[in-house]
């Protein structure tokens, strides 16, 4: 029989303060015999869902509260509250969530008034004041003093006036601690958090940290013993737990209702709204295939009452379509033929055979989950739009909670035990390319003393902390949308970005609690796209829309099968052009598998080679097991999607679709939990008593690792490769218009705007500079006379470009109206500052005037002080004239100004001295033999050392003809480090290895070419 | 035509690191503005350039790149130090030493030294050996104009005699404008318009700078401009005053040593009063026959010139002490500052405690039983009880803030030390403690229980009142660790 229950128990959810995983104490609880505990976080609810499913598991009962802090005459307090009924948890969440709002960001405050109005509600007072303060609103049966006892001497008065004031208010007395680890072994852990809340190191920590180890969760006995003179003040606690009634479970969620027309229900008007699209989608006559398929998904849609969800979605792409914003549903959600109809998605999930139950499903009975792609630098109104449109609320985004990671765990607790902070540094730097596991070896490495106790200490703490919450950040787009106010569920509190509010559970326990979320996420490929057809609207009259680009156009796939893809979407990687070759995409659906070929799954799962092989018919086709034939049909033989692999679970190894939809989940998770392992045991024998070899169920089984995070559905596969076919086909057919749309919608994609510059140089585009009479603030389009007879479209270079100016220079700019007659009008009527000035000479955009930039800089820098004078007077002043530039130089002060150049590229100046040492340009490379060997020299533009890979780092290195791919083997990086990592003009010595029409350098040696080119002119992008 | 000349102490903070960190001479060293991930570089030696390594990179990056690179900061109060003791060593040299802006520059006037060392080249390698010889790497340079002769320090190594004037303009105007104290983005700024060197700074008209520029350029510009050449300021020669006399034959009779320290402190303190300053400490530095030096610091109450009280703090200080050996030298070294004149307080204003006689009784103590003998007991924070407040020495008496009237209900006295009690079987604490024959302990209060330290030392105590038979009240704790028993305080 139960003697207590633990009223005051803190999870790590309380960051920084809490030393033990909801779990483990919901576990320890569990074996310690207790029937329920309470989870009473400071100043939230964080760590209530992961409780309460450990809790739903292990039959335990959550009381469910939290630890308040209540400002009382400008004093802070803290108040346990628990939540006695649905309505109390209500009120406790919105008593937080004001507590929050009035705070800065991590912080709370609650006020009387806040709480005031709160029935169901029990207030647990560990000080007099509070008690005094609360009993004027408060029923006497809703007021308790919280007597606890840690055994330390400050308690004993405290108690002795806290039970005063409660003789004298009439309220009752319980017995309870405050718990902030599950055991008492987390003591020196919780010891290290407060001194992180607190910016201390322990051997000053003073009262930072606690004065013993008694906040462990005690056994029955061990209370008992406590409280021995005061027994009844223990049985309170159980009458107390038997009021609260609450459970995680009774949050009944409704989506909201959208304003239906009049008569229509939400069913109907869904229904009426899907074949209104149909008819659109498929020109007036829907199919009847596509008819049957989308009358099974309604059905399915009203048994699980999910209308609403779908008609919110549709209202947010209707009002991204009102407000010309690009969007379109990825994942799963392109699975369905209603969310096709509706506009939500782009896939037609009929004509690609895509699996409806992948979406949704009646046994798995879980909220759909759409993912809305929106043109990134427009995601903002659409995000304003859902606060004002539902109210904030009833609006809120998903948290993300940012967790300790090895190296910020080394370096806090480092910081804690009092190490030097250049150990640590050298410690974190070396941790940076290994697992997740703390190895005490790597702590020798850096210098910490092997047999030091604080080394000791760093190993074992840091060990511990790890996947510990740390801070509350805000998830990139997903939305928690309520038909009662979100902050009757969970608390809202302020982000630290403005105007946004964040809920204080993450993405998985919104899932747990299997809430209606929606993903509102930012793609720079459709804010290009946008772009570029609108580029096309103005210059060519042409109005093209996504689904208006001519399909499987011969011109754009021999131009992907050439790797020919700088810019364009998801297939412009390295690894993609290498791959490109080998696959040579020639319908929609090749693309759509090399999206997903080349991704950490299939390659971790060696399934990449026997696909090309038996896509060349170097390979027969061959199924491991006929039941699999039907599964892997589509991809001869060898799974490549996520939903292939479940599927191949549920054939091969007898998975029921619950474990499946298991596996599903652990695959998310498996970076946190670590829980895939557990299907290796189970499915590996299982699939070998089918007659699967073996090697195949350890092929697939490594790939389900590897899917992990970054597997791809077909369905999600699909929806970017037709991305990726729309701007491989703008790329291939109005590559000018491409480029100045790609360059207006940086930052993006993989390469910088100067490789873009270059290559579309390279396809004859012509690129013009900046001139501030000519240029706008983005890049534009102009029509150009060239050789005196044609007129071609050239891309002009926007203002956007020069490096430092904002968002204030523009809007001076645009104040204004070009083109100005000279230099001191110009600034007279922007009025721009001299740094601003600065910048435009420095990167030409003054040579309309005639002046060289050298003459420019120093006249502007003496004009900035006229910007206020109303009068059109030059100031007297000495003109000196500097020497103008020389062509090299030209471009160096380009990439300086603008971190691109239209006049050339930085190694043509280098050219001449190149060739007469014998070094190779680019497009030279490619004529070259297997097994050549050769040097070459060109920029640095990208690093990449994919996971996947064991150490091998990928080097593309470029020139004015185009780029050279080169491999870079761990022992020849290790070799050659510091220049591998730093230099910007690199010369390799290698052998040519080409295969498939694919050419790689692989390299020797990497040298210092002693020949110089400016620091300004490199940006590469590192990948690690 | 007057000469001056500049010693140039190149990358001063590197070589004020490398000096204190001679293992580092080898490796790849860098200063940097702050220990954290995010400090900035300052300085490299020359194989961390070599690494690939720049000034600015901050300290996270380029541990990425070298792994093994050693960092430090060098506070500006370590330069500081070194600087005056650098001016002190150059005033060996020439009475006239002035310390520039530039960290590690220094004006040295040469004027009336050359035939002294047979030249000035002579003269200036003599401070170069000097220098080397204490492990500095310096450039030397003699020359006319203050800024021009540190221009030309700055591009060269090693002793510099520069000719004429000519020269000297010639050689500075290749120094590269990096090499001054410009702020970054002048410095970016003016090399835009290809201004790399000085000579190329000083071409441009000086009354455009300013505008375009900044105060700093327009400052350097001004530095250069002829007829505008300040004469050195000199640091002052910072002596403190000091007598010394010889005792024969040695003695180790106290009174005769006061009779005779008497006598040098009345001459010492002569010369302290016509400098303006009073004593506000000395050294006493006895050298004895066949023993180790012995010193004592004597501190009056406040800054004095008063001959009796200082003779008198002496007296009580050597009555304490017994010297191991006669006396052959004494020595008396005193840290003067300005003399302050105090106005008398009118009558009716003078506070009813006289502060002034409880600094003087205080001092008369320190000077009886040593530095250390005044404390005051300070609250810290911590759990322990005995590190929950600490002894701190003071140097003078405060009045109590406290006037309420009212007593403690009851004082717990701590020891020093906890006592250990008698061990007791089964030395658990259920058991008890064990006090002497003929008393027992009737109640126990508690247990507090205290523990922690586990990073260092762990401590585990569990914490009670006692009382005994007698009435008495007695703090005592188990020690669970060493599972025993320990009186640490008394109640009354």
């Amino acid at each position: 029989m139960d003697t207590y229950v633990p009223l005051w128990v803190k999870t790590n959810h309380s960051f920084l303060e809490g030393a033990s995983f909801p779990e483990e104490l919901v576990e320890r609880a569990h074996a310690l015999g207790l029937s329920a505990i309470t989870i009473t976080d400071r100043d939230g609810v964080y760590g209530l869902v992961r409780a309460h499913m450990r809790a739903k598991d292990l039959g335990v009962r959550i009381i469910t509260g939290a630890q308040l802090t209540l400002g009382i005459d400008g004093h802070e307090h803290h108040v346990v509250a628990l939540a006695k009924t649905r309505r109390g948890y209500a009120d406790l969440c919105r008593g937080l969530s004001r507590g929050h709002a009035r705070c800065e960001k991590g912080q709370s405050l609650v006020h009387i008034s806040d709480i005031e109005e709160a029935r169901d509600l029990l207030f647990l007072c560990t000080t007099p004041e509070s008690l005094r303060a609360l009993r004027p609103s408060q029923q006497p049966s809703s007021l308790f003093a919280l007597c606890a006892r840690h055994l330390q001497d400050h308690e004993r008065p405290l108690e002795r006036a806290l039970r005063d004031v409660a003789r004298e208010l009439e309220t009752r007395v319980l017995g309870a601690n405050e718990v902030l680890y599950h055991e008492k072994v987390r003591r020196p852990l919780q010891d290290v958090l407060a001194c992180i809340r607190g910016g201390k190191v322990l051997s000053e920590a003073g009262h930072t940290i606690r004065g013993n180890a008694e906040h462990d969760l005690k056994t029955a006995e061990q209370m008992a013993h406590v409280f021995g003179d005061d027994p009844d003040c223990l049985q309170l606690t159980l009458d107390i737990a038997e009021q609260c009634s609450f459970s995680l479970d009774d949050i009944r969620y409704r989506y909201p209702e959208e304003s239906l027309p009049n008569g229509q229900t939400e069913q109907s008007w869904l229904r009426e709204l899907t074949f209104q699209g149909a008819r659109n989608r498929y020109g007036g006559d829907v199919p009847s295939d596509v008819r049957a398929q989308i009358e099974r998904e309604l059905t399915i849609i009203r048994r699980l009452d999910y209308g609403g969800y779908f008609l919110t979605m549709h209202e947010i792409v209707q009002y991204c379509r009102e407000s010309n914003i690009l969007c379109q549903g990825r994942g799963s959600a392109a699975n369905s033929a209603v969310c096709f109809c509706l506009g939500i998605t782009a896939i037609d999930p009929v004509r690609m055979d895509l699996l409806f139950e992948r979406f949704l499903s009646v046994e798995r009975a879980e909220p759909p989950d759409i993912d809305l792609d929106i043109e990134h630098d427009r995601r903002e109104e659409v995000i304003q739009h859902v606060y004002e449109k539902y109210g904030r609320r009833h609006a809120a985004m998903v948290a993300n909670v940012i967790r300790y990671r090895i190296r910020s765990a080394v370096r806090d607790v480092g910081k804690v035990l009092g190490l030097p902070r250049t150990d640590l540094e050298t410690a974190t730097r070396l941790l940076r390319h290994r697992d997740d596991v703390l190895n005490p070896q790597l702590l020798r490495e850096a210098g910490l003393e092997k047999d030091a106790p604080a080394t000791h200490h760093l190993w074992s703490l840091a060990s511990q902390i790890l996947d510990f919450p740390r801070h509350l950040s805000i998830h990139p787009g997903g939305f928690l949308l309520g038909h009662r106010p979100v902050d009757e569920i969970v608390p809202i509190e302020p982000a630290t970005m403005e105007a946004r509010t964040v809920i204080q559970w993450d993405k998985y326990d919104v899932e747990n609690l299997a809430l209606f979320k929606v993903d509102l996420l930012g793609l720079g490929a459709l804010t290009c796209i946008h772009h570029a057809f609108d580029l096309l609207h103005a210059h060519r009259g042409e109005s093209i829309e996504i689904a208006t680009v001519p399909a499987e156009d011969r011109e754009t796939y021999d131009m992907v099968s050439a790797g020919d893809t700088v810019g364009v979407f998801q297939i412009e990687s390295r690894a993609q052009m290498a791959m490109l070759p080998r696959l040579r995409p020639s319908t929609f659906y090749d693309l759509v598998i090399e999206v997903a070929i080349v991704r950490p799954g299939p390659i971790q799962g060696d399934m990449v080679h026997p696909y090309l092989r038996r896509r060349k018919g170097e390979e027969e086709i061959f199924y491991p097991h006929p039941k699999l034939e039907r599964i892997l049909k589509k991809t001869l033989g060898v799974p490549i999607f996520q939903e292939q692999v479940m599927k191949l679970a549920v054939e091969a190894a007898g998975y029921t679709p619950g474990e499946a939809d298991q596996l599903r989940r652990d695959m998310a998770a498996w970076r946190r939990s670590g829980r895939i392992e557990k299907h290796r045991t189970r499915m590996i024998p299982r699939m070998l008593a089918e007659g699967i070899p073996e090697e195949f169920a350890e092929r697939v089984f490594s790939q389900i690792r590897g899917f992990g995070e970054y597997g791809f559905p077909e369905s999600h596969a699909a929806s970017f490769a037709l991305l990726a076919y729309v701007t491989a086909w703008l790329k291939c057919h109005h590559h000018e218009a491409f480029t100045c749309a790609i360059l207006n919608a940086q930052p993006m994609g993989f390469y910088t705007p100067a490789t873009l510059i270059e290559d579309a140089k390279r396809h004859g585009v012509e690129v013009l500079p900046i001139d501030i009479n000519k240029s706008s603030w983005d890049c534009i389009l102009e029509a150009i006379t060239d050789a005196g007879t044609d007129t071609v479209t050239a891309v002009r270079m926007g203002l956007r470009y020069v490096k430092g100016l904002g968002v204030v220079e523009r809007e001076r700019i645009e104040n204004t109206t070009a083109p100005y007659p000279n230099l001191a009008t110009f600034v007279r009527d922007t009025g721009l500052n001299k740094k601003a000035l600065h910048a435009l000479a420095e990167s030409g955009a003054f040579e309309c005037f005639g002046l060289n930039r050298r003459d420019a800089i120093w006249q502007v820098r003496s004009l900035s002080r006229f910007t206020k004078d109303s009068l059109p007077l030059e100031p007297a002043s000495s003109q000196i004239s500097f020497a103008s530039l020389m062509n090299e130089d030209q471009v160096l002060w380009d990439y300086r100004a603008s971190h691109h150049s239209t006049r050339g590229h930085p190694m043509q100046g280098l050219r001449d001295i190149l060739r007469s040492r014998g070094f190779p340009k680019a497009e030279n490379i490619r004529a070259c033999a297997h097994g050549e060997n050769l040097s070459y020299v060109g920029m640095v533009i990208c690093r990449q050392r994919p996971g996947t890979a064991s150490g091998v780092t990928f080097f593309t290195l470029e020139d004015e003809t185009g780029f050279v791919n080169v491999v870079v083997w761990k022992r020849v990086f290790d070799r050659y480090a510091a220049l591998a990592k730093t230099a910007s003009l690199l010369g390799v010595t290698g052998e040519i290895q080409k295969a498939d029409g694919v050419i790689h350098l692989i390299a020797k040696a990497l040298w210092a070419p002693d020949v110089a080119i400016a620091s300004e002119t490199h940006r590469s992008r590192d990948f690690h | 035509m007057r000469r001056m000349t500049c010693v140039l102490l190149p990358m001063f903070p590197m070589q004020i690191l490398l000096r204190q960190k001679p293992h580092w001479q080898n490796a790849s060293v860098a200063v940097v503005d702050d220990e954290g991930p995010h400090g900035r570089i300052t300085h490299l030696n020359g194989l961390a350039r070599k690494h690939r390594l720049r000034i600015g990179m901050r300290q996270i990056v380029a541990r990425d790149l070298v792994p093994n690179l050693h960092t430090a900061v060098v506070s500006p109060d370590e330069a500081t130090v070194i600087t005056k003791e650098l001016i002190t060593s150059l005033q060996t040299f020439s009475p006239k030493v002035e310390a520039i802006d530039q960290k590690g520059a220094f004006h040295v006037d040469p004027q009336g030294l050359r035939r002294l060392y047979g030249g000035y080249r002579n003269w200036a390698t003599c401070i170069h050996r000097y220098l080397r010889a204490r492990h500095w790497q310096s450039s030397v340079t003699v020359g006319f104009n203050r800024y021009r002769t540190l221009a030309v320090a700055m591009s060269n190594v090693g002793v510099t005699i520069l000719e004429s004037p000519d020269q000297e303009r010639e050689q500075s105007d290749k120094t590269p404008l990096g090499e001054f104290d410009l702020p970054g983005d002048v410095c970016e700024n003016l090399a835009a318009l290809g201004i790399e060197t000085l000579g190329d700074f000083l071409g441009l008209p000086a009354g455009e700078l300013h505008s375009r520029f900044g105060a700093e350029a327009s400052a350097l510009h001004d530095l250069f401009a002829e007829g505008l050449q300040l004469p050195i300021q000199p640091s002052a020669f910072d002596e403190p005053s000091r007598i010394s006399f010889q005792v024969d034959p040695p003695d180790d009779d106290q009174h005769r040593l006061l009779f005779a320290i008497k006598g040098a402190l009345h001459s010492l303190l002569h010369q302290v009063r016509a400098r303006g300053e009073a004593v506000e400490s000395l050294e006493l530095s006895l050298h004895l026959e066949r023993a180790p030096l012995h010193q004592e610091h004597i501190e009056p109450a406040s800054p004095t010139l008063d001959l009796m009280t200082l003779l008198e703090l002496i007296r009580l200080r050597l009555g304490e002490v017994k010297l191991e050996g006669a006396v052959e030298e004494v020595e008396i070294l005193t840290s003067n500052v300005r003399a302050r004149a105090e106005q008398a307080r009118l009558p009716g204003h003078q506070s009813a405690l006289d502060m002034g006689a409880a600094h003087r009784a205080l001092a008369r103590i320190r000077a009886a039983y040593g530095e250390k003998s005044v404390t005051k007991a300070t609250l810290h924070n911590a759990h322990l009880p005995e590190a929950s407040f600490r002894w701190e020495p003071i140097q003078c008496a405060e009045g109590s803030a406290n006037t309420s009237s009212e007593k403690p209900a009851m004082i717990r006295r701590v020891f020093a030390r906890p006592k250990p009690l008698p061990p007791r079987e089964p030395k658990e604490p259920e058991a008890g403690p064990s006090l002497s024959q003929n008393q027992a302990i009737e109640h126990l209060y508690g247990p507090y229980r205290v523990s922690g330290g586990w990073w260092k030392r762990l401590v585990e105590r569990d914490y009670y009142y006692a009382e005994t038979n007698h009435g008495d009240l007695l703090w005592l704790f188990y020690d669970r660790p060493r599972k025993r028993w320990f009186l640490h305080g008394v109640l009354d």
